[in-house]
């Protein structure tokens, strides 16, 4: 099984890296986007950018757009490419399509993200030079790890779900960017629905857990959310369903 | 006893939309031929291999394929064929060789020997200097041999063709019916091909069912679906032909019919036989026989007899 979802995600890492036509031209693409994203959070931020959460913006800003920006292909551009029914005729399980597919857009966004956490480190040292090299705090850098990983499969596992449904990538698209889009902003929403009371009750919560705790408490609320859309990807893609969609 | 590959008892499938793709389709196709499933477009023969791969559900009916059953060993039966579906099913931003690499780790070859049945298939169809090209750059008839070679890949005792010739010229077509051919002897594979292309049929298939809405209307031998549908015949051109020639022809036990046509004498034939002692009675009967032309019923004339006579 393991070796099979390994085979998926590199045929899936195959057309990332071909995307633009060649290597050369994907890497170069997806380089711009980590120097843009690198640099102009960190420059702004300086020192606190390795030392307080404040970086954790980019280790679940970035790997969420990465994501979306592919995971729509994974199954409704096969099926625009005419390229999934052969797949469904090999001996893959479906399990493992479905995994391969989702680790290789999680891998890809976590990747990009990793390059673009050091590259504003070191673009921080260089501009912020002290005389000595600053690293990310540990607590910030597991926090950031965790983070990128929990947010590249949350938004990869609904990614999934919402292209085995869709006819083509620019009908996933559509509908991922409006569910994204609707999940960010039913808490701000909610917020602004919460009586003003509770709205200081749950300031003085937050106040009184701190960061820790809050990140902490996401994470959690992150892993629950990913390992119930990973089952209900896993429990929607059946074969004959697919073929019959 | 010949094994038999592909077996069916009463398999039908229909669609929400009450289309009913399939009707008890009974077949037995043995193992190490080339079965071909004829049928004009929208007849079934996709949602037949679909279904013999496991990829949909009958309505009714049961199917083995390499006595694996398809609703319940299906994944059985995908380790075990190759199939090239209706469309090619290749990656078209990657190369030739990155498709086959994909499909080589997927069916777990070595890497080794990955490589070399990579560098052999290849080879083998022409596309070996070609193998790091994109293949979304390549002509479909290009691309239809890759599929194939992915098809065979892992050397299944089974394969899957469906109209591989679909859509090709027909330079392309039959330089493709040819490797198909070379292919399958070198292999030893049994191959399950619809088309609806006749000259393929006949130069491929061993024994080939004739399919049309779903229901299967003849299998047999090429040979066999000829002599079934329409008999042999003659032509013979030539001086003397009278009423006496037609009489005396008509008590021969070998011919079924005999007339005269725009002065030639046309003489239908029961089976297919020799005519020598037919074209030796007329010159001992004072015929003057200048051309004789034997000809048999072609597989398309019999396929739309078939199709007629639904």
């Amino acid at each position: 099984m393991f070796a099979d979802i390994q085979t998926v995600m590199w045929k899936e890492w195959q057309e990332i890296l071909h995307q633009r036509g060649s290597i050369y031209a994907t890497v170069l693409n997806q380089l711009l986007l980590v120097v843009i994203f690198a640099v102009s959070f960190s420059l702004q931020a300086g020192y606190e950018w390795l030392e307080t959460p404040v970086s954790l913006q980019i280790w679940y800003l970035l790997p969420m757009l990465l994501v979306i920006a592919i995971i729509p292909d994974s199954f409704a551009g096969e099926r625009e490419r005419h390229t999934l029914e052969t797949m469904l005729a090999s001996r893959l399980s479906e399990s493992a399509i479905l995994l391969g597919k989702m680790g290789a857009a999680v891998s890809y966004a976590f990747a990009m993200t990793l390059l673009a956490a050091l590259l504003s480190m070191v673009v921080v040292n260089a501009m912020h030079w002290d005389g000595m090299l600053h690293f990310y705090s540990l607590g910030i850098f597991l926090a950031g790890i965790g983070t990128c990983l929990l947010t590249a499969t949350l938004v990869a596992s609904l990614g999934v779900f919402v292209s085995l449904g869709s006819a083509t990538v620019r009908q996933a698209q559509q509908s991922l960017g409006l569910g994204i889009f609707i999940l960010a902003m039913i808490p701000l929403i909610s917020l602004f629905l919460l009586p003003k009371d509770w709205r200081l009750s749950l300031a003085q919560i937050l106040k009184v857990a701190g960061v820790t705790q809050i990140v902490l408490t996401t994470i959690l609320l992150l892993i629950g959310l990913d390992l119930l859309l990973i089952a209900a990807a896993i429990r929607r893609f059946k074969r004959t369903q697919l073929m019959l969609d | 006893m010949t094994e038999i590959a592909i077996h069916t008892e009463n398999l039908s499938c229909s669609f929400k939309n009450n289309v009913q793709a399939l009707d008890n389709l009974c077949l037995k196709v043995p193992q190490g031929i080339v079965f071909g499933f004829l049928g004009p477009n929208g007849s079934g023969k996709t949602t037949t291999i679909q279904l013999l791969l496991g990829l949909l559900q009958p309505t009714t009916g049961r199917a083995t394929v390499l006595g694996f059953d398809t609703q319940s060993q299906a994944d059985e039966i995908r380790c075990r064929t190759g199939a090239l579906l209706e469309h090619s099913g290749l990656y078209e931003r990657l190369s030739a060789e990155d498709n086959l690499e994909f499909y080589g780790r997927v069916w777990r070859l070595p890497p080794a020997q990955r490589q070399t049945r990579i560098r052999e298939l290849l080879t083998g169809l022409g596309l070996w200097q070609r193998r790091r090209e994109r293949v979304g750059t390549w002509s479909r008839g290009m691309k239809q041999k890759l599929a194939v070679a992915r098809a065979m890949l892992h050397r299944p005792p089974l394969i899957f063709l469906d109209e591989p010739t679909a859509g090709l010229d027909p330079i392309a077509a039959t330089a493709l019916c040819d490797d198909i051919a070379e292919m399958v002897t070198r292999e030893g594979v049994t191959v399950f091909l619809t088309t609806h292309n006749l000259a393929e049929a006949e130069k491929l298939c061993a024994l080939i069912g004739v399919i049309r809405k779903g229901k299967l209307l003849a299998v047999g031998h090429p040979d066999e679906l000829r002599a079934r549908i329409g008999s042999p015949h003659v032509e013979i051109l030539g001086q003397g032909f009278n009423n006496r020639v037609l009489e005396l022809l008509r008590e021969q036990p070998e011919v079924l019919r005999a007339e005269f046509q725009n002065g030639r004498l046309l003489i239908q034939l029961h089976r297919e036989i020799s005519v020598a002692p037919l074209v030796s009675l007329l010159v001992q009967i004072g015929v003057q026989v200048e051309e004789v032309h034997k000809g048999k019923v072609s597989l398309i004339e019999a396929f739309l007899k078939l199709m007629e006579a639904e």
